[in-house]
């Protein structure tokens, strides 16, 4: 079986990537796909105690955490096409109105 | 029955303050009427206390009402000798204040209501036993002066306005810390919240190391409001721009709150700080007194002349306090009264002379002694006080105070220096004399300047009107009461300090 | 069925978030079928639902206890919050009455979020199991997301919104990536279990991992209540947010942030070894930090709701010096905080909305002779504001006294001497927006005219904040009985 720690490090690096990519990337969708990789980051390392603690919770919660990210990506993306019309951008160093 | 006495004398402006804000807007005697009769209804409520008052009992008419249980706070009022004095110095104060303001014209209801609530906060914080409240009164008392310079003032008014808050507000930001910390402190060792004065004071010592943390803190948090040098350069300013009510207030008696709170919170708590730091403050007094007087002198301005005396004589009241002796501190108290009273006074015509002439400038004045005579002989006659003439009050505590610096040396000894420091104050007395003379000769005495004659209010001028009359005399009538017969005045002093900071310190009373 | 899962299904029937969930949905019907009509159904529905939720934690004040299998916790600091959250919820619907039907066209929608985020924020103080925190708070923000970009037709509403559901989402995945790892290193989800779990160590390094779960709920949670170092996103939504719902963030959700945090680590975590001292350091470092930047980047703001949002930051430090001291009196104060600071932020966001209305405008220009146009909108901005900077004999003093004798309690003598010089900072630029209402004359004369929804909102934040200081001990005894109760010195 492999040990524990490997399925972390994997986890960790997965969900660097998705904080790295949000960081870096000014194109709002990608954003959104960048936040999706840390959630299944998350939703991997859930699986893996699970399946280490020998218990049902994280299994079933991965359910229910695909369920919510997919409820808080369609608001997301409702005001990524309300932007769009507006100023014809989805750049989000465009968004710079209030600044002061 | 008697023992709401205070509790009136503390909701009877309030209760002004809301009536006025209820008045119509075109309404223009009844916010005047109305202001100084509540004014003058805390003079007769201030005198019956005065003789009501009995000197054996520490505390007078005592209410002590539970307020925040959960955090031992009280709504504990009472009075002691000191506490009586005070409550006499400010009714005075406000009810000739409130005749002096009948001119102001614009936005009458809310400044009469504005002076009367901080008349109420500062009432408050003369009677408070319990730090809490104390606090609460004190910062009521502060606020209300932005609006008042703000919008009433002349000048740089909303520099000015903006610079007394900030100073005042981080002067009782200074005080935060100390008076939670004995709070919290007297928890831990008694198991009790409590902010009652008199529990703490029986029940709990700070630990010396904490005293002498917390004294400087007390001190300059109450020295930034009572004028101490270097932290008193809001106070020129301030006065300077404010209207004249407000400037006798500000100087009569909001001042005073700072030797007031020194007394009471910092000699009471911290002894012990008190002795470590007394000499050092002492000297910071000296600076208070000799560069007090010596920018008077340099002044023009009659407000700011006016002002900067105030620096001057109340670093007699700080000195007082710092000699940590009988007479000093007595005479400190008696300063704060005997100042307040005479400070009031040259306010008020400082008011009434710029509300004729339209200016503050000494150099464009003049020989004003023979057209305006009653305003001259009451100028004078401050003048007189103001450098210590004998019979006058402001000489009982020149002596009071110097008597304390040189006893110092006997008893409760901070420093044997501090008579050479004292020494060095007295030049202060001389530069007063010299300030004094000086405004009164420029504008009273001599031939009337070029700018008077040609200044187009100079036709009209005339002298007081009997309102004014009123105010100015009352003024007068105390000062002298005060002066030549101080006997009542350091009885009632000396009654309240011998139950209060006399047996922490280990003195005795007179 | 098992008897626990009937007994929780009873007992929910009667809860205020059940009454919330149908009413929530109730409106958002009716507004899709009657909304053209009848626009004043919705606000009138979601006030009733608010007064009905209030009612019933009146009329059944002893349903205390732990439903469904230990994941949900009814006691008393669930219904002092709650108490917070409905009082909010009123004041947002008074507040958008006017504004939102004016400036968005279609009104039903918002009624119906505000009414669902705050049953999500009562779902937050209640849970007591990861799973269930994540879902309440997830309910909580994506109706507050769609609530600031409710203008959808306005530039910066859209922008704010865009920025809040980006930020708020990375935030909520690293919030749910703490909990797994607390999952991980516990073995299970449920607060009362976790002390004994993390003990029994299931794997080697379960202690790190432990930690930084604990780490990373914490940011989570402090990105919630908009402290530094995550308090970035509140200045930009705010500003752009509907001002209703600015004052809706800045109370209500900012309050749903600090009662998990108390849920947290005072109720649950606070006998794990080693925790405790470790937090008290983080928290009072972030606390320091978050007044000094909170008031000083509040002076040179020239709009009103950016000025606030960077006051609301600094009001969390203030509220952090409490949560710093892990005691009793610590959470009893942040608790009396929160209540005065509803009524004085609401007073303060209802007159923006009032002059926003007649000026269109949330510059501080805007409010410059104030007082001529409407004495009574100035006197609240004034009491309020004035409240806010803890000036005697209003509640904030009171407020902010009780949180700084908490820091004093525990010794932290250095962050109590932050905290009042940044209050004094804060007199200056709340001086700042009196000066023009009270002292400059301004270029408008016309009167203000204050319509009954906005009267009312500003009638009850003067009361409360009068009340509040004259009178605190009405809120101060149940408070201290909380803070007994939930550090366990009473049963």
């Amino acid at each position: 079986m492999v040990p524990l720690p490997h399925y972390l490090i994997f986890t960790a690096i997965l969900f660097t990537l998705g904080v790295i990519g949000v960081l870096t990337r000014r194109n709002a969708i990608i954003i959104f796909m960048s936040i999706e990789l840390m959630l299944n980051s998350v939703n991997l390392t859930m699986v893996t105690f699970a399946r280490f603690l020998d218990s049902m919770d994280g299994q079933v919660a991965v359910f229910l955490v695909m369920t919510v990210a997919a409820a808080e990506v369609a608001v997301g993306l409702a005001l990524i096409v309300a932007i769009y019309r507006k100023k014809d951008t989805i750049n989000v160093d465009e968004m710079h109105i209030m600044q002061g | 029955m008697e023992n709401y006495l205070l509790s009136a004398i503390v909701l009877i402006p309030i209760i002004a303050a809301i009536l006025i804000m209820l008045m119509p807007e075109k309404e223009v005697l009844g916010p005047r009427v109305m202001a100084t009769s509540a004014a003058l209804l805390t003079v007769a409520l201030s005198v019956v206390a005065y003789v009501l008052y009995d000197p054996s009992n520490a505390r007078n008419y005592e209410v002590n009402i539970p307020w925040i249980e959960g955090l031992g706070m009280q709504y504990h009022v009472a009075a002691d000798g000191v506490s009586v004095a005070m409550l006499l110095l400010t009714s005075i104060t406000i009810f000739t204040g409130c005749l002096i303001s009948w001119e102001i014209k614009e936005r009458h209801k809310e400044f009469f209501a504005l002076l009367l609530i901080l008349v109420a906060g500062v009432f408050g914080v003369f009677i408070a036993f319990d730090l809490f409240l104390f606090l609460v009164f004190y910062e009521l008392a502060v606020l209300p002066m932005y609006l008042l310079i703000g919008i009433w003032g002349t000048g740089r008014r909303e520099y000015s306005a903006m610079k007394l808050t900030l100073y005042l507000m981080l002067g009782s930001a200074l005080l935060i810390l100390p008076i939670f910390g004995l709070y919290v402190q007297a928890h831990a060792a008694t198991g009790v919240w409590s902010m009652d004065y008199d529990f703490l004071s029986s029940n709990f010592r700070l630990d010396e190391h904490w005293q002498s943390i917390f004294f400087p803190m007390v001190f300059i948090g109450f020295g930034t409001i009572g004028g101490l040098w270097p932290v008193h350069t809001w106070s020129p300013d301030g006065h300077a721009s404010a209207p004249s009510a407000v400037s006798m207030l500000h100087a009569g008696v909001l001042m005073k709150l700072g030797g007031y709170g020194i007394i009471r919170i910092g000699l009471q708590f911290m002894p012990d700080g008190a002795q470590d730091w007394a000499f050092f403050f002492a000297c910071l007094t000296v600076v208070n007194i000799v560069y007090g007087s010596l920018s008077a002198m340099r002044q023009t301005d009659m407000k700011y002349i006016i002002a900067y005396s105030s620096v001057s004589h109340l670093g007699l009241v700080t000195l007082g306090i710092c000699t940590l002796s009988v007479a000093g501190i007595n005479g400190a108290v008696y300063q704060m009264f005997a100042h307040g009273i005479m400070t009031a006074l040259l306010f008020a015509l400082v008011g009434v002379v710029y509300g004729r002439l339209h200016t503050r400038d000494i150099r464009e004045m003049g020989g004003l002694a023979k057209i305006i005579p009653f305003t001259a002989t009451a100028f004078v006659f401050a003048g007189m006080t103001g450098l210590g003439l004998p019979g006058l009050s402001g000489f009982v505590s020149e002596v009071l105070v110097l008597t304390g610096a040189f006893s110092a040396g006997v008893i409760g000894m901070p420093s044997p220096l501090l008579k050479y420091v004292a020494l060095i104050c007295l030049t202060g007395v001389v530069f007063t004399a010299i300030y004094v003379l000086r405004a009164m000769q420029k504008m009273f005495f001599g031939e009337p300047t070029e700018a008077l004659i040609t200044s187009k209010y100079y036709i009209t001028l005339r002298d007081t009107d009997i309102r004014e009359k009123l105010a100015l005399g009352v003024l007068m009538a105390v000062i002298v009461l005060a002066g030549a017969y101080p006997a009542w005045l350091v009885n009632l002093i000396n009654s309240g300090l011998a139950h209060g900071v006399f047996p922490v310190l280990g003195l005795s009373g007179f | 069925m098992s008897n626990e899962l009937i007994s929780s299904l009873h007992h929910i029937v009667v809860t205020p978030e059940f009454i919330l969930l149908l009413a929530g949905i109730i409106v958002l019907i009716v507004d899709a079928f009657d909304g053209d009509r009848r626009p004043w159904l919705a606000p009138c529905l979601s006030l009733i639902a608010f007064l009905l939720a209030a009612l019933l934690m009146i009329g059944f004040p002893e349903s205390h206890g732990r439903i469904f299998f230990q994941a949900y916790t009814h006691d008393t600091l669930a219904d002092i919050m709650n108490v917070l959250f409905l009082a909010s919820g009123v004041m947002t619907v008074l507040s958008g009455w006017n504004y939102i039907s004016r400036w968005a066209g279609e009104s039903g929608t918002f009624y119906g979020l505000v009414v669902l985020a705050v049953m999500g924020m009562m779902l937050m103080v209640s849970a007591s199991e990861l799973l269930t925190l994540f879902v309440a708070v997830e309910t909580t923000t994506i109706a507050l997301y769609i609530l600031s970009g409710y203008f959808k037709r306005e530039k910066w509403s859209a922008e704010a919104g865009i920025k809040f559901v980006i930020l708020g989402t990375v935030f909520s995945v690293i919030l749910l990536f703490g909990m797994v790892l607390v999952y991980g290193a516990t073995g299970t989800t449920v607060f009362t279990e976790m002390v004994s779990g993390a003990a029994k160590s299931p794997f080697p390094g379960s202690q790190i991992v432990f930690f930084g779960g604990m780490i990373l709920i914490l940011a989570g949670l402090i990105f919630k209540i908009t402290a530094v170092p995550f308090h970035f996103w509140a200045p930009d939504a705010y500003t752009g947010a509907p001002t209703p719902v600015t004052a809706f963030l800045s109370v209500a959700s900012k309050a749903s942030g600090f009662g998990v945090l108390i849920r947290l680590f005072y109720g649950s975590f606070n006998e794990v070894p080693g925790l405790q001292s470790f937090l008290i350091v983080l928290l009072v470092a972030l606390a320091g930090a978050t007044m000094i930047v909170g008031n000083l980047m509040a002076i040179p703001q020239k709009n009103i709701k950016r000025l606030l949002a960077y006051s609301s930051i600094a009001q969390a430090g203030y509220m952090m010096i409490g949560l710093s001291a892990f005691s009793e009196i610590g959470m009893s104060s942040i608790l009396f905080y929160l209540a005065q600071y509803v009524f004085a932020t609401f007073g303060i966001f209802v007159v923006c909305i009032i002059v926003y209305n007649h000026d269109q405008s949330d510059d501080l220009t805007a409010y410059e002779g104030l007082s001529k146009r409407s004495p009574f909108v100035a006197l609240v901005l004034l009491v309020c504001l004035l409240s806010l900077a803890g000036i005697p004999p209003l509640a904030g003093f009171i407020g902010k006294v009780y949180l700084f004798t908490a820091g004093l309690d525990k010794g932290h003598y250095l962050l109590v001497t932050i905290g009042i010089l940044t209050s004094v900072v804060s007199v200056y630029y709340y001086l700042l927006i009196l000066k023009r209402a009270y002292i400059e004359k301004g270029h408008r004369q016309d009167v203000l005219t204050v319509p009954h929804a906005e009267r009312l909102a500003l009638w009850i934040a003067m009361a409360g904040v009068i009340l509040l200081g004259l009178l605190p001990g009405l809120v101060v005894d149940r408070v201290q009985m909380t803070g007994e109760f939930i550090l366990g010195l009473i049963k």
